[in-house]
């Protein structure tokens, strides 16, 4: 092994170490987020204060280790160590793909408590709490889409340029068309509902986006599934 | 979907010349997934793409892809 893919390997330690540590920052800070909005609301006197203190330290926590994660993305380094093992393409691919598949399971509490705040907010029964909570799952949503159209950003050009072949391309456009199919198809049904309840109209969307999404990762897992078979 | 009207000997060509899709994608800077589409018929390559497959199996085009008569 020569001296630079030795300094190569070190570095790309360090680097998932760092990424590691940036993840750890942002999950406590998430904790302290909601612990501290559990205490702001339960408690009183200077333990609400102590409840706003925490959930404003668990949210500079998590917006600081988003800022961070940015410097610790894989890099021309990661590239040069992973293809020195071979077919870093393939896994770095099957990565993404599988990230579409489980994405939804994970969105799946956020597009409900949406929908739960549209009925509210729909209802005129809205509290501060769903006008904060309704945006969540449609913005889930959206963020796997992004990925799926390859529109988030991986950081580095060299390994967009990884990412971004004419297959992946093909299983995006074929990805994309389907997730249209099923939200023009589920337009007609929220605007069927909407004519009886608008209420329930309204209810919906995040659902109907949920689907749509959920339709966009699984089918670009299941054809990158497809093409990796022998 | 490949075109049905296309005849893809990229398997027999590459297994002739001894290399695996791994190595043949690595030689050809394309992915292994890339290489087992277009040898099972799932995926129609651009002219690029064929050309680089050509080129790292050091074949002309027309040896890895032809028309059906």
């Amino acid at each position: 092994m020569d001296d630079d893919l030795k300094q190569a390997k070190a570095k790309e330690r360090r680097r998932v170490r760092r990424l590691q540590m940036v993840a750890a920052l942002g999950g406590v800070g998430a904790t302290a987020g909601v612990l501290g909005v559990g205490i702001a609301k339960s408690g009183e006197g200077w333990m609400a204060l102590v409840g706003v203190v925490l959930a404003l330290a668990g949210l500079g926590a998590v917006i600081a280790s988003f800022s961070l994660a940015g410097r610790f993305l894989p890099d021309g380094d990661t590239i040069r160590v992973e293809n020195a093992r071979g077919g870093y393409r393939d896994s770095l691919q099957s990565q993404r793909a599988y990230w579409g598949a489980y994405a939804p399971l994970l969105i799946l509490f956020p597009t409900w408590k949406s929908i739960e705040a549209a009925w509210a907010i729909a209802g005129r029964q809205a509290e501060a709490l769903h006008w904060m909570m309704v945006g969540l799952g449609p913005l889930c949503a959206v963020a796997i889409l992004l990925v799926v159209a390859g529109l988030d950003n991986p950081g580095d050009r060299k390994m967009k340029r990884l990412l971004e072949d004419e297959l992946t391309l093909s299983f995006r456009r074929s990805s994309l068309s389907l997730a249209l199919g099923v939200a023009l198809a589920g337009m007609v049904v929220v605007f069927a509902l909407g004519l009886w309840k608008p209420q329930a109209a309204v209810a919906t969307m995040p659902g109907l986006m949920f689907v749509t999404a959920s339709a966009a990762g699984l089918r670009y897992w299941q054809l990158d599934r497809r093409a990796a078979g022998g | 979907m490949a075109d049905p009207r296309l005849v893809v000997k990229l398997k027999a060509v590459r297994t002739a010349a001894g290399l695996t899709q791994q190595e043949l994608a690595d030689r050809a800077g394309l992915s292994r997934k890339t290489v087992n589409t277009v040898e099972n018929g799932v995926f129609t390559p651009s002219v690029l793409v064929a050309l680089t497959l050509a080129r790292a199996l050091g074949v002309p085009l027309h040896a890895l892809f032809t028309l059906e008569d």
